[in-house]
């Protein structure tokens, strides 16, 4: 869309270095970000949004005597004093806050990872076509349609440099593309949501998934909805990855159990949580996943976390701050929610590691009960978990049988794991556009997934 | 350098036949707390800038902080413009401001320590009522100018004091630990760590044995965090935006009693110290309380000048905007009519029933049609007018026009939930199970 002006960032880095070399404080950090995000929605014939927005700042960290300050900024001119006012704040605090330092090196590289059709490439006026187009033939697949478009993309630069250091350029682009499909009377709801981090080729013949979608309207049109109650389910990839980000993962952010100290204590390594079939990773290293990063927001190096090894619990994810409390590694998991926000220990790409057998023997083995596929969206409150499939069937006899309605699941998030009674081989990595909110700060880009996965029993409804 | 509004202007004026200037200039102190009593403190400032612009009689948007070359922001939103919408775009020429108090001078004099000395004191609160119980989140004050100007000579400008927070409690129970939240922002300082203590740990007391749920279709207490979450699907079907789009249930409904007579609720962007509350709107448009449903009558939509003019009536001074996106009609700080009795009155009230303090906001709700699932994750049950446990793991369904049309008593006390002022609300609409 417009190129990044690197030469830009180059200026406030140098000016980086400069205060982090020379600082009074324990340990300070300037993280410096660009960003340039364009959503072009459609509903039905009408552009409802298109609406490019840069946005540049940063932010500096200071920690004195345990405790943290942090001062963001949005003016250039503005990064010295900034610094001065992180460390002012860090130190007004009364006393250690107990925060020390984890082993940590310093880091130096410059990330530009190439993609096919740049983003800045190719024009507005086309993104914004090809959008039109893909909603007209959304509209069109089925009596009565009601189509929803919504494209966005994000290319960012973002700069840390710290007093330990660590100095490194990362830039990253990313698109998606969400379809929203709803019949009649809107009590069918259809919908697709799918992100990388590349180019724009990846938005570009999308058509089967319209045709999908299709097939998928008219079968809704004869669903019937589900009886509440306990029941076997099989869920596809990406409910399983839902599964799995929220029913655990949030729970493995080291922060959120520091903030619960009974969830601590109830997670502790070599703990049994989930059923021995069950392997859980957060892996940064699969690039062309929106959630993943060489380089987290602190200047640690993304890698690959196994969480729970065989049901069992083996490790945590971690930000400066929560590795350094805990005695424990880094693990590349410290993530920011915007240029102004901390860092805190987020996921990146979560997934279940897949079985053996197919999704038909999965069925099979299951007999009668559910199977669910896609997931309209998911939340959780570390105790109780909830989701809704995007479609849903019974199954009987080993074989799909009726289509339902969408079906929502919930249940506790200590059993759910536990209950996991078969993975097929076939992992897929599923990510949307939009991503997952924490502490109220913007929504991160994450990914997930699994192979298809079997429960024994959940609750449905 | 520093976006300079006037400058935007001139360039932006000299592409294109009408355009205005938002611009906010803003600075805020924040502390945070973790569970183990730690602080950290923050400061932050912020410039941004957006620009709306028609051109060839199709409109374009951009938006920016303040580090963007001027010339890049306008070709934005010229490149905006040239795929944007076909709009009837009158923009006025004054700005007529409302009457309204934005912010208590107090806050004017917080600075950070006094801020974690509220937090610290809020702890201490909690820990006599609960000796083990936490709290982690945020106290912050904000500080922000809001500029508009446009090509047709309208110019104003306002400041606004804001405190905010978003608290999170935990509580030890025997069977794990229940967690409770706060949050809610105004112009004045409404923090009242007694109060916040009082009510979570009174949550608490009762979350510490557990209790199987009624029988479905009872009467159903929904305190004011959990309307609020209910008030999503309210929120997008008053706006304008939904009218025009087809989208809204209330269409055809405006004169009719579409919720029970106990129900008036009212958008208030003047409501003194309101924390959405501004004296002109987004587009330099005069705001002015309006009901959205008085005694269940539905009173009318909320509009911005792009769709009143579609729908051929005139702004009601309630376009609500991101800088990086269009202006659109929204709500502001909705507040609802006292009732009659108070929330001890009302749950004592119910023989067999469940009280609702928390929704878990999934993607269980349909802001187009009301329907709404929810895992409510605070739920409790009501026995002979006492709450008698909590109720792990409930799901609760409905309609939330049919669940206002069928409410059945008001509280006569508001709390500040959000943005909002919201009561109690004891209704029969919800299905559970």
């Amino acid at each position: 869309m417009y190129p990044l002006d690197v030469n830009f960032l180059d200026s406030l880095r140098d000016a980086a270095r400069r205060l982090t070399g020379s600082t009074s404080a324990d340990f300070l950090e300037i993280r410096l970000e660009e960003s340039k995000s364009l959503d072009v929605v459609y509903k039905g014939r009408n552009l409802s949004n298109n609406s490019p927005f840069i946005e540049t700042g940063g932010l500096v960290r200071a920690l004195v005597n345990g405790a943290w300050g942090t001062c963001s900024f949005t003016e250039p001119d503005r990064i010295v004093g900034a610094a001065e006012t992180a460390v002012r704040l860090a130190s007004t605090v009364d006393g250690p806050m107990g925060t020390t330092l984890p082993s940590m090196k310093p880091e130096h590289d410059l990330f530009y990872p190439p993609s096919i059709e740049g983003l800045a490439d190719v024009p507005m006026r086309e993104k914004v076509f090809l959008c039109r187009r893909y909603c007209d033939l959304l509209g069109a697949s089925g009596k009565d349609v009601s189509a929803m478009v919504h494209y966005s993309e994000t290319s960012r630069t973002k700069s840390v440099i710290n007093s330990i250091g660590t100095d490194i350029l990362e830039r990253e682009s990313l698109c998606g593309i969400r379809f929203e499909a709803a019949g009649g009377s809107w009590n069918i709801h259809v919908s697709r949501n799918l992100a990388h981090r590349g180019g724009f080729e990846f938005i570009r013949h999308r058509e089967n998934i319209i045709e999908e979608m299709a097939g998928e309207i008219d079968t809704l049109g004869t669903a019937e909805t589900v009886k509440p109650g306990l029941t076997p389910v099989v869920l596809d990839p990406e409910l399983a990855g839902i599964l799995v980000h929220e029913a655990f993962g949030h729970l493995s952010e080291a922060d959120f159990q520091e903030e619960n100290p009974l969830i601590k204590d109830v997670l502790p390594r070599g703990k049994r949580v989930a059923s021995e079939i069950v392997t859980i990773v957060d892996d940064a290293t699969h690039y062309r996943c929106p959630g993943s990063c060489a380089w987290d927001d602190e200047g640690t190096r993304g890698r690959r976390t196994v969480l729970v090894s065989k049901g069992m619990i083996v490790a945590r994810l971690h930000s400066i701050e929560t590795a350094g409390r805990s005695g424990e590694q880094l693990t590349g998991n410290g993530r920011a929610g915007g240029f102004f926000a901390s860092p805190d220990p987020r996921m990146t790409c979560t997934y279940c590691e897949p079985g053996q057998g197919s999704m038909d023997d999965l069925l099979h083995r299951m007999g009668s009960g559910l199977y669910l596929r896609g997931a309209l969206g998911g939340a959780t409150d570390m105790d109780n978990f909830t989701f809704t499939s995007g479609a849903a069937w019974t199954v009987r006899d080993g074989k799909l049988s009726r289509p339902l309605n969408p079906v929502t699941i919930s249940g506790k998030v200590f059993d759910v794991l536990g209950s996991v009674a078969g993975l097929a081989n076939d992992l897929r990595l599923c990510s949307g556009i939009g991503g997952c909110s924490k502490r109220g700060h913007r929504y991160l880009p994450v990914s997930y997934g699994g192979p298809h996965m079997f429960l024994r029993s959940i609750q449905a409804g | 350098m520093p976006l300079n509004l006037p400058n935007v202007l001139s360039l932006t004026s000299q592409v294109s036949q009408v355009c205005e200037v938002l611009g906010m200039d803003g600075s805020s102190i924040r502390v945070d707390i973790t569970p183990s009593g730690g602080l950290s403190f923050d400061e932050s400032s912020e410039q941004s800038c957006g620009i709306r612009l028609v051109r060839n009689g199709r409109t374009g948007v951009a938006g920016a902080t303040s580090m963007v070359d001027t010339a890049l922001l306008v070709e934005m939103a010229i490149a905006s413009s040239r795929i944007g919408p076909e709009e009837n775009l009158q923009l006025p020429a004054t700005i007529e401001t409302g009457e309204v108090e934005l912010f208590d001078s107090v806050l004017e004099k917080i600075e950070v320590t006094g801020l974690s000395d509220r937090l610290l004191h809020l702890k201490e609160v909690l820990n006599e009522l609960s000796p083990y119980a936490m709290v982690a989140g945020f106290l912050k004050l904000s500080r922000k100018r809001i500029s508009l100007i446009n090509s047709c000579g309208a110019s104003g400008d306002y400041l606004k004091y804001l405190l905010e927070w978003k608290l999170r409690f935990s509580f030890p129970t025997g069977e794990g630990f229940f967690i409770t939240g706060s949050s809610a922002a105004s112009g004045r300082d409404i923090f009242d760590p007694e109060s916040l203590a009082r009510e979570a740990a009174e949550l608490a007391t009762w979350a510490k044995s557990t209790t199987t749920p009624p029988d479905s279709n009872q009467a159903t207490v929904f305190y004011p965090a959990a309307v609020s979450v209910l008030l999503q699907a309210i929120r997008a079907g008053v706006s304008g935006r939904s009218l025009v789009n087809g989208s809204s249930p209330l269409t055809g409904h405006v004169g009719s009693a579409v919720l029970s007579p106990h129900v008036s609720i009212w958008d208030r962007p003047t409501m003194d110290y309101g924390a959405s509350s501004a004296p002109f709107d987004s587009e330099g448009v005069a705001t002015r309380d309006k009901p959205l449903f008085e005694k269940g009558v539905f009173k009318g939509f909320l509009f911005d000048l792009v769709t009143a003019a579609a729908a051929g009536t005139s702004s009601t001074g309630s376009a609500g905007r991101n800088l990086f996106q269009r202006p659109e009609p929204v709500t502001t700080n909705l507040a609802f009519e006292r009732g009659c009795e108070n929330a001890a009155q009302i749950i004592g009230s119910i023989r067999s029933g469940l009280l609702v303090t928390d929704i878990l906001s999934g993607e269980g709700g349909n802001t187009s049609t009301g329907d709404f699932v929810f895992d409510s994750c605070n739920a409790f049950r009501i026995s002979d007018g006492e709450v008698s446990g909590r109720i792990p793991g409930t799901l609760i369904r409905g309609n939330v026009y049919d669940l206002l049309k069928s409410a059945n008593s008001i509280s006569d006390s508001l709390s500040a939930s959000g943005t909002d002022l919201l009561p109690h609300i004891r209704t029969d609409g919800v299905t559970i199970g």
